[in-house]
């Protein structure tokens, strides 16, 4: 990936995050009860048969709040703030290099180093990962933050 | 569930044709799979072509070149989903996660694009990856399909 497409992932980023937040236009239900949707949690579909819309999409990226994204060269610094230490903004570094080009499979890349964040199992070896943010960072914010 | 590959809709497998004049090979329908347990929405499957960013690939060869994800794989993620989610941005995300390999969970997810095509059908799957390596290691589809095959 290079720098121009490092700044394309960084808008697309920040365009798709409310998406996968907050839905603004959530798939109807369908017929059939069962149990909310484990979405990202654990072996299955997203969307499993038989189970009732997929409220657990919030649910998934519970924990997490997007503060914005940035390219520099071929890096991009994402920071965002965790639910459970309030009032401490993070920032990931990701070196695109080795990031694929195309650019829905590179934000979910993105967005799936972020959803570790919260899960507890694997919180220590996600938060080695993490620098603090520095206040001269400028993110550009997200939409409609 | 066991995915199903079911036929396309008449005159659309084999671009350019006396329906569709103009049609490039490239959107000729390959194979059809209803999400919803081979009962709901059907998305239709083209053949789309290779490429990276910005060269306009789409379909089963981008999926099977690019991404090294098996048409059974995209059926399967497809078909084992009541539904797909709705992005913004119009497109549909199927997903499907899995251990695989005995240890590492792999999500593939298909992307799927419902705006109309050439031929009046909708578009289909854009693509399909593995989350994170986004090319599909081999023996994946072998590795998961005793999640959905039962």
């Amino acid at each position: 990936m290079n720098a121009h497409e490092a700044e394309r992932l960084a808008a697309l980023v920040q365009e798709q995050w409310l998406d996968r937040v907050q839905p603004s236009q959530p798939a109807p239900p369908r017929d059939g009860a069962g149990a909310d949707v484990q979405l990202g949690k654990a072996p299955g579909a997203y969307w499993p048969l038989g189970a009732t819309a997929p409220s657990a999409t919030a649910d998934r990226h519970a924990g997490v709040d997007l503060i914005g994204a940035k390219s520099v060269g071929v890096s991009l610094m994402v920071g965002f703030t965790l639910r459970d230490t309030p009032g401490r903004e993070y920032l990931l570094h990701f070196d695109l290099t080795e990031m694929p080009v195309e650019l829905d499979a590179a934000a979910n890349s993105i967005y799936e180093a972020l959803f570790l964040l919260t899960d507890p199992a694997r919180w220590e070896q996600s938060r080695a990962r993490l620098l603090t943010l520095s206040p001269e960072v400028e993110l550009l914010p997200v939409r409609g933050a | 569930m066991a995915p199903v590959e079911k036929d396309c809709p008449r005159n659309t497998e084999q671009y350019p044709n006396e329906a569709f004049p103009n049609a490039e090979a490239i959107y000729s329908c390959q194979f059809v799979v209803q999400d919803n347990g081979n009962t709901g929405y059907p998305v239709i499957i083209r053949l789309g072509r290779p490429g990276p960013l910005g060269s306009g690939a789409f379909g089963l060869i981008h999926y099977t070149v690019d991404h090294n994800v098996s048409d059974e794989m995209v059926a399967a993620v497809i078909a084992n989903n009541a539904a797909g989610l709705r992005r913004r941005d119009g497109r549909y995300v199927y997903g499907l996660r899995g251990v695989a390999f005995g240890e590492t969970i792999y999500t593939v997810e298909v992307i799927v694009d419902r705006s109309k095509s050439v031929d009046g059908h909708d578009f289909g799957v854009v693509t399909a990856y593995c989350l994170g390596p986004t090319v599909c290691p081999e023996g994946l589809e072998e590795s998961m399909r005793a999640l959905y095959v039962r």
